[in-house]
């Protein structure tokens, strides 16, 4: 078996916070183990507080878990001899089109930066000419129109596009994009999730996609890893098929069930599948299996201990007392 | 007829600093209903909840042709935009319509409690007597499932995006409006708390007996909650209809476009596709019809002429020339 | 060079010269400051300095020579009359420019120079040399920087205090809180914004991400501090050097204002007569150049907003 690109193993990150005097200490992961192979797309679903953007920046080595270890190609990721050359192979698209871009810098300067400082082109001219191509797989055409532009002239959907075009234009070998199309309308995500698509199978590139919204995922395909995570914890791990057509966990079947469906058909009162509880937060998290003080199926031992990730195949895993 | 109808407004018209963006745009509003403007941003449904709200910037002016005849002041009909800002405030503002704002754009200031929210809204618009504003405030906070007990006297910034929504919520209804507008009421907010939102407005609508404006960018939510839909495109009404007409029947190209962008559920033989073509320019809107670069029925006519909206059926229009019979292929 | 990079340069030249044309039509009161500081301070300095201005001659006791009428002798010196010392007053102000000038923006450099190194190191380093540091942005806070001025003044031996870039040092010991906070908060806002975690993730180094990135969002910050600074300067050293806490000196404005204002008492003011080209004439000239300055500052939007900048180069464009 070769070895997968990205290994968490056991990770855990602590978080502390001081509240007037006191200092507040929480787990905004707790002992995740995950595999990402080469040239594959996973994607990391849950709600704020899930811990899923917190995952997604230790397995770039942009945070440093507080147990456990990350490896790349099995080393470890935090103690690597080359660390610049390892380092543009990781790259991130963050969430936020509005904030992460300098607006003091034109699109060109954005995009020829990081070619220029990893040494990727042989001159100015190659450069410009791979930003060029880059542009237009990214869907900024023309080039030349963009290319003197500030970021806050443009709009957020081509403002999106411009970090995705940044994080591929070192070609990494593994990107996580987190929550990328939350920030835009609706009619825009599509343009979006397509072109990240595209752009992904075309270079193969591992790809980690974090999202609240199942249904973006379906632009990826049916066959493809969804860790479903709640409170720093992977609650489920299956394909998006059988995760759709088959939740396993409670906290699955409540998520895809409250989801609004584009479909006047399926309109009804319909309720969450979780009991009335105060808003999950990761400060106070109930002992035992996170989801217990809201879980319908709880039972006795769901508060005492806490589930740990199972195969129930070999391509599933469920964390949950029920299994 | 008009016994049905609560707000009727007629040619509506913005512009921003001389800049005509939303324009001819005429809908009514029946009571009880729940009406779905659908657009994406830009396309001018924003300006025209603003508009009704009489809240648009400086910037923008409503033209002097417009009218917003409103029926619910029991025996007179009153056009809300020729009444003055201050009359305005008197009569309608909060008391007979209010509006649900986004939690995540913070409209909610951070220095106050919740309770001071609540006391300054009422204070705002008229009513003074603090044991009736106490009752009103605690009937509502209960409406929308908060604890009064703990949630008055919190500030607001220690409120999770759920439980921000739900006070946003309450302090529309502070004054009993008929009609609220609701303006994107669940962008920025989780799965499971959208769901608990959307499930509270549909209780809310039936136990306050509320005429409900929903804005928004996704299709998802409108199949959700609207039984009436308008499509906006570059400040124009593009089509209307049911909801069921809407989904099932669509007529418009945007619409129809706009359906196929989304993924369904559970549905993966068809990959969304998305929409070609770039935002609206308002200062370089393209000729005819606004549509026609980024339509895949795109003819001769639709780059000269632009379409009127036309009935079809009753409260069913559309504005393109395939069913203006000056389409050809 | 080829006729190509010659015209290019030029071209470049004449563009930066349209721009600068355009800022200031836009900003008629930047525009006045700019000409007034030119016009009345630099040229004068430069002047001055390059030696076309004769040195100052040695002073002339007598009671007649003090505060003598303006006359039309060895033109244009005497337009003013003379000073307390028999000198000729323009003379006097001509040579106080450039250390005043030398003082303000030395003073003014000190403290972007320590704001930003404090302030960014603060706001990247974080833990404990953030709080460190922010003890001490908050005791330069509230230290009353008149005071510690004085103090500093009363104290340094006389050929210290001659020394421009002590006084400069002085006057601008608390100057640089303000800028390292606001470099502090610049820099902590953009690692919430992802901006810097972008920036790592890309492999800049840090000095990159400082220098290259964040910078670009100071800008505006540094310009305003830069000018403040620099007046706040300006009235720092001449209030200082009014209590006499400097050596005396005929080409120190203030200097001579205050002599002015022991010859002419109370009533001298009023009453008018002698001396009172001696007072109005340097407080002119302090107050003119911190008013030039702070309409300078106007501009900051166009100089720093890359958009607006851009829409104003374009305009250029068209009209070629």
């Amino acid at each position: 078996m070769t070895e997968p690109l990205i290994t968490v193993k056991n990770v855990s990150k602590k978080f502390s916070f001081r509240k007037g005097l006191r200092t507040t200490e929480f787990y905004a992961l707790k002992n995740i183990d995950l595999e990402i192979p080469k040239s594959s797309i996973i994607g990391l679903v849950g709600e704020s507080g899930s811990g899923k953007t917190t995952l997604g920046k230790i397995t770039l080595a942009l945070l440093k878990p507080t147990e456990g270890e990350v490896l790349y190609e099995g080393k470890d990721v935090f103690n690597l001899t080359r660390k610049k050359e390892y380092r543009r192979l990781l790259q991130y698209i963050p969430q936020d089109p509005y904030a992460s871009l300098n607006p003091f810098k034109t699109v060109k300067q954005l995009l020829i930066e990081p070619l220029l400082y990893h040494k990727l082109a042989g001159d100015k001219r190659e450069a410009m000419e791979m930003v060029h191509e880059l542009m237009i797989n990214v869907g900024l055409t023309p080039p030349e129109r963009y290319m003197n532009l500030y970021s806050p002239q443009l709009s957020g959907g081509e403002r999106q596009r411009i970090n995705i075009a940044r994080a591929l234009i070192i070609k990494p070998t593994y990107v996580v994009a987190d929550e990328p199309t939350t920030m835009l309308d609706a009619s825009l995500k599509s343009g979006i999730m397509t072109t990240l698509r595209d752009l992904v199978t075309e270079t193969n590139i591992s790809l980690a996609f974090i999202t609240h919204e199942m249904s973006l995922m379906q632009f990826f395909g049916p066959n493809f890893t969804v860790a479903v995570m709640y409170l720093g914890k992977i609650m489920e791990q299956g394909t998006l098929k059988d995760l759709l057509s088959e939740p396993l966990h409670p906290y699955t079947k409540a998520l895809i069930h409250a989801m609004p469906v584009a479909d006047p058909k399926y309109r009804s009162d319909r309720g969450i599948l979780l009991k009335e509880a105060p808003p999950p937060s990761p400060i106070s998290k109930p002992p035992g299996c996170p989801l217990s003080d809201r879980c319908p199926f709880a039972f006795d031992l769901c508060s005492k201990e806490e589930p740990i990730l199972k195969n129930t195949s070999a391509t599933r895993k469920v964390a949950c007392h029920l299994y | 007829m008009t016994n049905n109808v609560l707000l009727d407004i007629k040619k509506l018209r913005v512009d921003f600093l001389g800049v005509p963006t939303v324009r001819d745009v005429d809908f009514k509003i029946f009571k009880k209903e729940t009406l779905g403007i659908i657009g994406e941003s830009g396309s001018g449904k924003t300006t025209i909840a603003r508009a009704i709200m009489r809240i648009l910037s400086e910037d923008g002016t409503i033209s002097p042709d417009s009218s917003a005849i409103y029926y619910g002041l029991g025996d007179r009909e009153v056009d809300m935009f020729k009444l003055s800002l201050t009359e305005y405030s008197r009569l309608i503002r909060w008391k007979e319509t209010s509006m649900v704002f986004q939690s995540a754009l913070s409209s909610l200031n951070p220095t106050l409690r919740v309770k001071d929210h609540f006391v300054e809204t009422a204070k705002a618009h008229g009513l003074s007597n603090p044991s009736k504003i106490m009752e009103r405030t605690w009937e509502l906070l209960e409406a929308v499932k908060l604890d009064p007990d703990r949630v008055l006297r919190m500030f607001t910034v220690e409120l999770s995006g759920g439980m921000k929504q739900r006070i946003v919520i309450a302090l529309s209804l502070l004054l009993n409006p008929k009609i609220v507008i609701l303006d994107e009421p669940t962008t920025a907010l989780d799965v499971l708390t959208q769901r608990a939102i959307l499930d509270l407005l549909k209780k809310l609508h039936e136990t306050f007996k509320l005429t409900y404006v929903l804005i928004t960018h996704d299709i998802a939510l409108i199949a959700d909650l609207a039984n009436r839909v308008i499509v906006i495109y570059a400040g124009k009404i593009i089509e209307e209809g049911s909801v069921e007409d809407i989904f099932y029947n669509p007529l418009h190209p945007y619409t129809k476009l706009l359906l196929e962008a989304v993924p369904k559920l559970g549905e993966f033989d068809r990959l969304p596709k998305p929409i070609p073509g770039v935002s609206i320019d308002y200062m370089n809107l393209p000729s005819g019809c606004s549509f026609h670069p980024r339509c895949p029925y795109a003819s001769n006519i639709c780059m000269v002429k632009e379409p009127s909206l036309i009935n079809i059926e009753k409260n069913r229009r559309v504005a393109c020339h395939i069913y203006t019979g000056l389409w050809k292929k | 060079m080829s006729p190509t990079r010659t015209s290019s340069m030029y071209d470049a030249i004449r563009r930066l010269f349209l721009f600068f044309f355009k800022i200031f039509w836009r900003r008629k009161k930047a525009f006045t400051g700019f000409i007034i500081l030119l016009v009345v301070y630099v040229i004068p300095a430069i002047l001055a300095i390059a030696g076309l201005v004769p040195k100052l001659p040695p002073a002339k006791a007598g009671w007649e020579n003090m505060y003598a009428p303006p006359s039309l002798n060895d033109f244009p010196w005497y337009i003013f009359g003379t000073d307390f010392t028999g000198r000729p007053l323009l003379l006097c102000l001509i040579w106080g420019i450039p250390s005043a000038l030398a003082i303000a923006f030395l003073a003014g450099l000190f403290t972007i120079g320590i704001g930003l190194i404090i302030g960014l190191s603060a706001g990247y380093i974080g833990g404990l040399w953030d709080s460190i540091a922010g003890i001490i942005m908050d005791v330069a806070l509230c230290i009353p920087s008149i005071f510690l001025a004085l103090i500093f003044a009363a104290v340094l031996p006389t050929d210290l205090k001659r020394n421009p870039f002590i006084i400069a040092a002085i006057l601008s010991i608390t100057a640089w809180a303000w800028l390292a906070r606001s470099a502090r908060a610049q820099v902590l806002s953009l690692k919430k914004k992802d901006v810097i975690l972008v920036a790592k993730a890309m492999g800049f180094r840090t000095w990159k991400i400082i220098f290259d990135d964040v910078m670009r969002y100071l800008m505006p910050f540094i310009f305003m501090s830069l000018i403040m600074s620099t007046v706040s300067a300006i009235s720092g050293y001449f209030g200082i050097a009014f209590l006499g806490l400097f050596p005396v000196d005929v080409t120190n404005w203030s200097i001579q204002l205050s002599q002015a204002m022991s010859y002419l008492g109370a009533l001298g003011l009023i009453r008018g007569g002698k001396a009172q080209l001696g007072f109005w004439l340097p407080t002119i000239m302090m107050i003119l150049i911190q008013v030039a300055l702070v309409n300078i500052s106007e501009i900051v939007e166009e100089l720093f907003n890359p958009v607006l900048r851009v829409r104003l180069l374009g305009e250029i464009e068209k009209k070629k």
